[in-house]
Formats: C-alpha cells, structure tokens, sequence
C-alpha cells in the first residue's frame, strides 16, 4: 500500500526532467528525418550513376554497329530519363587503324535534400562514358 | 542520492546508446561507400571486356588475313595467346592491340587474350572465316578505404580489382 502510494507520487523535478527528454526527442526528430533523406538522396545517385553507365553502354554498343546507328537515343537505350540528358559521341581515329566511339552521358541528378544544385550542370549530375571501336561496315 | 545515482546511470547509458548508434550509422555509410566502388568496378570490367572482345572481333574483319588465321586455329595450330605464344601467326598481334586499345580508353587492362575456332566450326559442317575472340580485363576497383592497402601490399586481389571476361565472333 505504500510502495503504490509512492509510485503514485511523482516529484517536480523528476517532472522537469521528463519534460525536457520529450524535448530533446522532439528536436531530434527533424535531425532524424534529414539523416534518412540524405540516405534516400545518396541512393537516388547511386541509382542514376548506374542508370547513367548503363545507358552509355547501351548507346555505344547501338552506335558502333552498322545498322544501329542512326537510331534516336532515347529510343536505344529504351530509357525516357534520356530524353532530358546530355548525350554526345565522340569519334577518334584510332592510329594503328580503325575509330574509336565514345559514348557520353550526363544525367540530371534527382534531388531529395532541398537546397541541392539540380540540372545536368550540377556537380551531383551522373556522368557515365563507355568506348567502343567502330565495325567496319 | 540513491535517486541521484540512478539519474546519472541512466544519462550514461543514453549516452553511450547515441555514441554506438553514432558509430553504426558511420560504419554503415562507409560500408555501403564500399559496396556501391565495387559493384561499379564490376560494372566497369564487364563493359570493358565486351568492348575489347567486339574490338579484337572488329580488327579481324578488317584484316584480310583473317580467313587463313581461322584455318589455323580451327586445326588448333594456334590460339593466339599472346605474348606467351612465340610463333603465333601475324594476324594475332593486331587483334590483341585493338582489344587493348578499346580497354585501356574503358579504363582497363587486357590480362588474357585468345583467338579460337567458332563452335559450328567443330560441327559436321566447318567453313573457313569465322573466329571468337575472347578477352579477359581487369579494373581497379578503387576502393576508398582499402586502396593504399591494396597498391601497396594486395595489388591483384579479388577485392581489389575487377575481372571479366567476355567474347565476341566474327564471321
């Protein structure tokens, strides 16, 4: 009967205390939510690095083979994000014969983290290039 | 101060409870760092051998002494393993140039080259003018803990680098 009358009883102190936990949990929880959208944002550019490689692949593979390679970009690599990336080929006359393509691909990043520098120029853009040597048609 | 005791205890073990899953969320970003270098290197290697392979492939179709050097190959007189074959036909050593050419501009070294007969060719049918060229590469993976650890002591490890290998035919 006394130990629950004691229980029962909570101090000012102790109540003081309580209140400033619920404000410290409060306060971190924004900190928390900026943590997880950084994790979400460093994934999304991940995502787009690896899309990025994949279109270049894709697109040199398409543009050193004779009956490929005056086909649309987006239409290739089958990627709309393409639609809106920079893409450029390169051609270089290899010296011992032949011409090397270069396929480039610079995608807008995705952003998450507001305050983020969006568009192909933005240093977070996903940049993928990949070589290829040209069939003789 | 029995009740002051318990406060402090338990202050402490909050703390040390911020600290580990400090250190966690550090470990984790780092590993997943980690991770993400070396699938992209393996992504890298695998690109880089198609493209040395479809080089070797595209250097053979341009050189016209390709169908005399599928003969040879067919009757297993060579596979163009270079350099460890000292009398390898003339037709070999352009392919091979070609295959690291294309790897070295994918950011890649060839490690191992060979030139073999088609597989219809070993059918009841063989024909003359048809040759699979297969390449190995390999590529640093450029791991941002390990990478002095791996230039200096482990420099052809698994973990340290990337290999692929990949084919392509001609004819």
């Amino acid at each position: 009967m006394r130990r629950s009358g004691r229980r029962g009883v909570v101090g000012p102190a102790v109540r003081g205390q309580r209140g400033a936990e619920t404000l410290e949990l409060v306060a971190g929880l924004p900190l928390l939510g900026i943590v997880v959208t950084a994790l979400l944002q460093g994934a999304a550019l991940v995502e787009e690095h690896a899309r990025a490689a994949a279109d270049a692949r894709e697109l040199v593979r398409h543009r050193v083979v004779c009956d490929h390679r005056d086909a649309p970009p987006a239409v290739v690599a089958g990627d709309p994000a393409l639609r809106s990336a920079r893409v450029t080929f390169t051609r270089a006359a290899d010296p011992a014969g032949g011409t090397l393509v270069t396929a480039t691909v610079v995608l807008a990043p995705r952003i998450l983290l507001p305050g983020l520098p969006a568009g192909p120029e933005s240093p977070l853009a996903a940049r993928a290039a990949a070589t290829m040597r040209e069939e003789p048609c | 101060m029995l009740s002051r005791r318990r406060h402090l205890r338990g202050r402490g073990a909050s703390s040390l409870l911020l600290l580990g899953a400090s250190w966690l969320v550090l470990a984790g970003g780092l590993g997943a760092g980690e991770v993400v270098a070396v699938t992209a290197a393996d992504a890298r290697s695998e690109q880089a051998a198609a493209a040395a392979a479809h080089a070797a492939a595209a250097e053979l179709a341009a050189d016209p002494g390709a169908g005399a050097l599928s003969v040879e190959l067919q009757a297993a007189r060579t596979a163009c393993h270079l350099p460890e074959e000292t009398a390898a036909p003339a037709a070999c050593a352009p392919a091979r140039v070609a295959a690291q050419r294309v790897a070295r501009a994918n950011g890649a070294g060839v490690v191992d080259f060979l030139l073999g007969p088609d597989p219809r060719d070993r059918g009841p049918e063989p024909a003359p003018g048809r040759i699979v060229a297969v390449v190995t590469v390999e590529v640093e993976r450029g791991l941002p803990l390990l990478r002095r650890l791996c230039a200096r002591h482990r420099p052809g490890a698994a973990l340290c680098v990337a290999r692929a290998t990949a084919a392509a035919r001609w004819g």
